[in-house]
C-alpha cells in the first residue's frame, strides 16, 4: 500500500492540516539529514582519494611494526645510546594463590625486591601490579623456574646508555614511553623514533679526556661545578662538552634535579675578562689602533657614580698589549668607550651573543643583555670587560673561536650532517693575526702562564668574574674561566673551561681554569696525534729561558720595564 | 505468497506488516559488523593479551542477542513500545546513577558498571528510551498537558545532562540534546522558547568546555591540529587514503595496529583501509535507505506519539552515524560514538537493536493497533 493511498483515509480536515504542518517540519529535518549524509559521502571521496599534502606517515613500515628507536653514536661510531628489549615482571593479585609463598620465594631470585614490598603489592585489589621492571634473561629464567601462578612477563623497550655519566647531558633522556625528554634524545626525537641512527660530532675520546680533567679539577679545587666545551677550530663542531656535577644517564630519576642542567647550553654567566678578547678585536678592526698605543691605568676609572678597578692593578700607563695580558679593566673600559655602544652592539650581535644559540640539544638558554635603550655608556664600558652581560658558555666559545681562529662566525653543533645557521665574516685576517699575538702574550708572560703545554704554542685568555647576587656582586665568590686554542699557529681545538667557586670561591681563571685547559690540551694533542712543533719555554735550558725573558723585556716599552720586573718577581 | 499471508501465525503476520526492506538491510549491516569485528579487533585483542578472536566471538554473541531483541521489540504494539521505553528509561537512569557509585573507570571516564561478568554502559540505553519518554510526554493534543510534558521532559534532560557530565560523557550529552531539540521542533514548540533553550544548552556546553579538560583539548585539537596530538585523526585519514577505491583487502590493513579504538570509534577507518571507499559508500547508502524509508513512513503516521517517537529515533540513528563517520573522516572532533550494528560493543548493540526494533514496530503497517489482531482485508 502506498503512502498516498493512505492519505485518503477517513480523517478530519483539522487533523490533516495539523499533520501537514508536521509533515513539513519532518521533511525539513529529513532534508538536513540527507544533507549531512551527502557531506559525509563527499568527504569520504575527498579523504579517500586526495592526498593530504603532508608527508606520508608511511603506515606500511611505521605502523605495522613500530620501528625500534635508533642509536646515538659518536663521531667514530662508538655507541652512546641504544634500545634493548627487556622483560618486566608483573602479577595479577587475584590469580596469586598464596601471597606468603611469593613473598618468601621471589626474593631468593630477585635480590632487590623485598618480601615486604611484595606483600604490599599483592594485597592490592588491582588485577595488575608491576613487581620488577627490566629483568635480565637469567632472572626471567629463575623466576619461571619458581613456577608461581599469577606472575607474568611483559616485553618492554629499555633505553640504555653504555657510556654512563660520560656524556649524560648530551644524550639526554627519554620518558617511560621512550619519547625524548632532554638532550639529543629530545631534539632529534622524530629521527630516532623513526628508527634512524643519529651520529654526533662528539669524539668520545676527547669527551673522556675533558671529563676526567674537569673531574680532577672539581675535586682538587672543591668547586661547586666545572664545565667545558671543546670545538673543532676549523668547523666549530662540538667535539666534547662536559657539565659537572653529572649523573649516570641510565639513572636519571635518582639524580638530584640541580644536576640535570647542562650548564654549557642551559646556563648564562657573566664571562668577565675573557670578553676583553672581543673588545680588543673590535678596536683592531674598527680603529686600527696599534698594539703599542698607551692607556692611562694609573688609577681607578670614575664614570658617573661607578668606579672601575683592576684586579691585577699595575697603576701605570699600559700599552694595548699589556692591557690585555694583565687583563686591565680600566684599559678595556677606555677602549670600549672609544668604540661606543652602537658598534659594540653590532659586533656582539654578529658574534651571536645576543640571541639564543641552539647547538643540537633541546635547551638553549636566552642570554641576558641590556635592552637597546639601556645600552648606555657605562653598560658599554662594563661589557667591554665582560660584566653586565651574561651568555651561555656555548655562545662564548663560538664567538671566541671566530675571533681567534679565522674571523668567521660559525654555529657550533653536535650532530653530524645537520643544517646549520649560515656562517659570516666578523673580523679580517689582519685582526685575527694581531689577536693571536695578544693571546700568546697572555700565556707567555700574562695571567695564564699555567695554560702552557709543553711542545705546543698556546693562546688564550683568562677570566674571573664576581658572581652576581640580588643587586650586587659577591667579592669572594668567583667564576673562573679560560678560553684558549692549541696549537696557536695551526689551531685544532678551541676550548672553554669554567670553574664555579673553586678554592672556596677565590680561584681565578689563571689559577683554576688555565691548568685544567693545559691538562686537557696535553691529552687531546696525544689523542689526535698532533706532533709537538715548538720548543716552548718549559723545554728550554735555564740559559735559554733567561735569554728569552731578556728578549721579551727588551720588546716591552721602556716605561713599563720596572712594573713588569716587579710583576715577574712577585709571581716567583 | 497469498497462502502465506493468510496464515494466522503472529510471526507471519509480523513479516507481512513490517518494513521488510529495512529489516533485511539491518541484517546486512549485522553481517558486515560480524565480518569487520573479526579483522578490526584482532590487533586490539593482541594488545590486551587475549585470544585474537576474543572480541570477534563476543561481538557475534552480541549480534545474536541484538537480533533477538530487534525481532522482539519490533513485535511490540505502539502502547508496548511506549511502556518498554518508559521501563528502559528508568533502568538506564538507575544505571547511570549507579555508575557514579559503583562504576568502573575506563580511560578517565566512569561510564560502565560491571553486571554479571559484563561491562554495561547504561547511557547507551538512555538514548533510545529517552526519545520514547519525550515523545510520550509531548504527545498530548491538549495545550496545557503538552506544556506540562515539555517542562517535565526538559527537567529530565537537565538531570540526564548533569549525570552525563559527571561521568563525563560529553558526546552522548550532545547527541541526546540534539535529538531532544529535534523532537521539540517537530512537536511545534514556540520557536522563541526553542531558541532560548538552545541558548541554555550552549551555556551548558560552554561550561563543559571550561570544566572538562579533555573536551577542551579535543575541540582545540580539532580547530587547530597543530596545538596538540592529533594522532588518531591523522592515522584515520591516512587509512582512507591507503585504502583507495577497493581497499588493501580484508585483514591487510595496518591502521588497526596503531589506533586504540579501531574496533569501536574508528571502525569506519578500518573499513576504509581494508575494503575501500566504495564499501564505505555502500554502508552509507544502506544507512541512508533505512533512514529514508523510516521517514517516509513517519510522514503518514496516524498519531502524534508515533510520529514524535519514530522521527526522534530516526534522528538519533542518523546523528549517531553522522557523528561516528564525521569523526573518522576528521569532519568533527573526536568523541566516543559507535557506528550502529558495526562497532564492537555489547551495550551499544543492545541499544541500537532496541532502537531499530522500535522504529520497525512504530512504522509497521497497521490499522488497528496490535499485530496480534487479525487483519481484515
Amino acid at each position: 500500500m502506498l503512502p498516498r493511498q493512505r492519505r485518503k483515509d477517513n480523517r478530519s480536515r483539522q487533523q490533516s492540516e495539523r499533520s501537514n504542518g508536521f509533515r513539513f517540519r519532518a521533511q525539513l529535518l529529513c532534508g538536513f539529514m540527507v544533507l549531512g549524509f551527502a557531506v559525509i559521502g563527499l568527504r569520504l571521496i575527498s579523504v579517500g582519494l586526495i592526498p593530504t599534502g603532508e608527508p606520508d606517515i608511511s603506515l606500511d613500515i611505521v605502523a605495522a611494526l613500530p620501528a625500534e628507536r635508533g642509536n646515538i653514536v659518536d663521531a667514530n661510531g662508538e655507541l652512546m645510546a641504544t634500545t634493548l628489549t627487556v622483560n618486566s615482571l608483573f602479577a595479577d593479585p587475584k590469580m596469586v594463590l598464596d601471597i606468603e609463598d611469593v613473598a618468601r620465594r621471589l626474593p631468593t631470585v630477585l635480590h632487590d625486591v623485598s618480601a615486604r614490598e611484595i606483600r604490599g603489592k599483592l594485597a592490592k585489589k588491582n588485577r595488575f601490579v608491576w613487581l620488577k621492571r627490566g629483568l635480565t634473561p637469567h632472572q626471567v629464567y629463575a623466576v619461571n623456574s619458581l613456577g608461581i601462578p599469577g606472575l607474568g612477563f611483559r616485553e618492554e623497550k629499555r633505553r640504555l646508555y653504555p657510556q654512563g655519566s660520560l656524556a649524560t647531558h648530551i644524550v639526554g633522556r627519554v620518558d617511560y614511553q621512550v619519547r625524548g625528554m632532554a638532550g639529543v634524545e629530545d631534539a632529534f626525537d622524530e629521527t630516532l623514533a623513526a628508527g634512524n641512527e643519529v651520529k654526533l660530532t662528539v669524539d668520545l675520546r676527547l669527551q673522556r679526556a675533558l671529563h676526567e680533567t674537569l673531574a680532577t679539577t672539581m675535586q682538587s679545587t672543591g668547586a661547586k661545578g666545572v664545565w667545558g666545551v671543546t670545538l673543532d677550530a676549523e668547523t666549530a663542531d662540538i667535539l666534547a662538552m662536559v657539565s659537572l656535577p653529572d649523573f649516570d644517564a641510565n639513572n636519571y630519576g635518582n639524580a638530584s634535579p640541580d644536576k640535570w642542567l647542562n650548564k654549557p647550553t642551559g646556563g648564562v654567566y657573566e664571562m668577565g675578562s675573557v670578553f676583553k678578547l672581543f673588545t680588543m678585536a673590535m678596536a683592531l678592526e674598527e680603529k686600527n689602533i696599534p698594539l703599542s698605543e698607551q692607556f692611562d691605568c694609573t688609577k681607578p676609572l670614575s664614570v658617573g657614580k661607578y668606579k672601575i678597578h683592576d684586579s691585577h692593578a699595575k697603576n701605570s700607563w699600559l700599552t694595548m698589549r699589556e692591557v690585555f695580558a694583565y687583563s686591565s679593566n680600566i684599559g678595556s673600559a677606555q677602549i670600549g668607550d672609544m668604540l661606543g655602544a652602537k658598534l659594540q652592539q653590532q659586533y656582539f650581535a654578529s658574534l651571536g651573543l645576543l640571541d639564543r644559540l641552539p647547538v643540537g640539544l633541546s635547551n638553549a638558554a636566552m642570554p641576558i643583555v641590556p635592552s637597546y635603550v639601556r645600552w648606555k655608556r657605562i653598560q658599554t664600558m662594563s661589557m667591554s670587560y665582560g660584566h653586565g652581560i651574561a651568555v651561555t658558555p656555548a655562545q662564548m666559545v663560538a664567538a671566541a673561536r671566530a675571533t681567534m681562529v679565522d674571523g668567521v662566525w660559525k654555529q657550533p653543533y653536535l650532530v653530524k650532517n645537520a643544517a646549520r645557521m649560515p656562517s659570516h665574516q666578523v673580523f679580517n685576517a689582519k685582526t685575527v693575526a694581531s689577536v693571536r699575538e695578544l693571546l700568546a702574550d697572555v700565556v707567555d708572560y700574562g695571567t695564564a702562564s699555567k695554560a702552557r703545554v709543553a711542545g705546543y704554542k698556546v693562546g688564550g685568555k683568562t677570566g674571573t668574574s664576581e658572581k652576581s647576587t640580588k643587586g650586587g656582586y659577591l667579592k669572594d665568590k668567583h667564576m673562573a674561566s679560560f678560553v684558549g686554542m692549541i696549537p696557536l699557529n695551526n689551531p685544532k681545538l678551541v676550548t672553554l673551561i669554567m670553574v664555579d667557586e673553586g678554592l672556596d670561591g677565590k680561584g681565578g681563571g689563571g689559577v683554576v681554569a688555565a691548568p685544567a685547559f693545559a691538562e686537557f690540551s696535553k691529552k687531546a694533542m696525544a689523542l689526535l696525534a698532533i706532533a709537538p712543533t715548538e720548543k716552548t719555554f718549559e723545554m728550554l735550558s735555564d740559559y735559554e729561558q733567561t735569554s728569552v725573558k731578556h728578549a721579551q723585556y727588551s720588546n716591552l716599552e721602556k716605561a713599563n720595564y720596572e712594573a713588569i720586573t716587579a710583576y715577574f718577581t712577585a709571581r716567583r | 505468497m497469498g497462502l502465506f499471508r493468510l496464515s494466522s501465525h503472529p510471526l507471519v503476520h509480523w513479516w507481512t506488516c513490517i518494513d521488510r526492506t529495512s529489516f533485511v538491510l539491518v541484517i546486512c549491516l549485522m553481517a558486515i559488523g560480524a565480518a569487520i569485528s573479526v579483522t578490526a579487533s584482532s590487533a586490539v585483542a593482541s594488545s590486551y593479551n587475549v585470544d585474537s578472536y576474543y572480541f570477534a566471538s563476543r561481538q557475534v554473541m552480541f549480534l545474536a542477542v541484538g537480533l533477538v531483541l530487534l525481532v522482539f521489540s519490533s513485535l511490540l504494539s505502539v502502547r508496548g513500545v511506549r511502556n518498554a521505553g518508559i521501563f528502559l528509561f528508568l533502568v538506564a537512569l538507575v544505571g547511570i546513577v549507579s555508575t557514579i557509585f559503583i562504576g568502573s573507570e575506563i580511560k578517565g571516564a566512569q561510564r560502565w558498571i560491571d553486571f554479571a561478568g559484563f561491562r554495561v554502559q547504561p547511557s547507551e540505553l538512555m538514548k533510545p528510551s529517552f526519545v520514547i519518554v519525550t515523545a510520550w510526554l509531548m504527545s498530548s493534543e491538549v495545550g496545557y498537558e503538552r506544556m506540562r510534558g515539555f517542562i517535565l521532559s526538559g527537567v529530565l534532560l537537565g538531570i540526564i545532562a548533569s549525570l552525563l557530565m559527571m561521568q563525563p560523557d560529553f558526546g552522548m550529552f550532545v547527541v541526546i540534546s540534539l535529538v531532544w531539540f529535534g523532537q521539540m521542533f517537530l512537536a511545534n514548540l514556540a520557536p522563541t522558547l526553542l531558541l532560548g533553550l538552545m541558548g541554555l544548552v550552549f551555556i551548558g556546553g560552554g561550561t563543559g568546555y571550561v570544566l572538562l579538560p579533555h573536551v577542551r583539548s579535543r575541540l582545540m585539537r580539532f580547530v587547530d591540529p597543530e596545538s596538540g596530538d592529533s594522532y588518531q585523526v591523522d592515522r584515520a585519514r591516512q587509512a582512507f587514503l591507503d585504502g583507495g577505491f577497493f581497499g588493501r583487502g580484508p585483514g591487510e590493513g595496518v591502521v588497526k595496529n596503531t589506533l586504540p579504538d579501531a574496533h569501536t570509534d574508528f571502525v569506519f577507518a578500518v573499513i576504509g583501509e581494508e575494503f575501500g571507499i566504495i564499501a564505505c559508500g555502500l554502508i552509507l547508502l544502506i544507512y541512508g535507505v533505512i533512514l529514508m524509508r523510516g521517514f517516509l513512513n513517519v510522514f503518514d503516521a496516524e498519531n502524534k506519539f508515533v510520529l514524535l517517537a519514530c522521527s526522534g529515533l530516526l534522528l538519533l540513528f542518523g546523528a549517531q552515524i553522522m557523528i561516528n563517520m564525521g569523526v573518522a573522516l576528521s569532519l568533527l572532533p573526536t568523541t566516543g560514538m559507535t557506528l550502529p550494528f558495526i562497532s564492537y560493543g555489547g551495550s551499544s548493540m543492545v541499544a541500537v537493536s532496541i532502537m531499530m526494533g522500535f522504529i520497525l514496530a512504530l512504522s509497521r503497517k497497521r490499522r488497528h493497533g496490535s499485530v496480534t489482531e487479525r487483519r481484515k482485508y
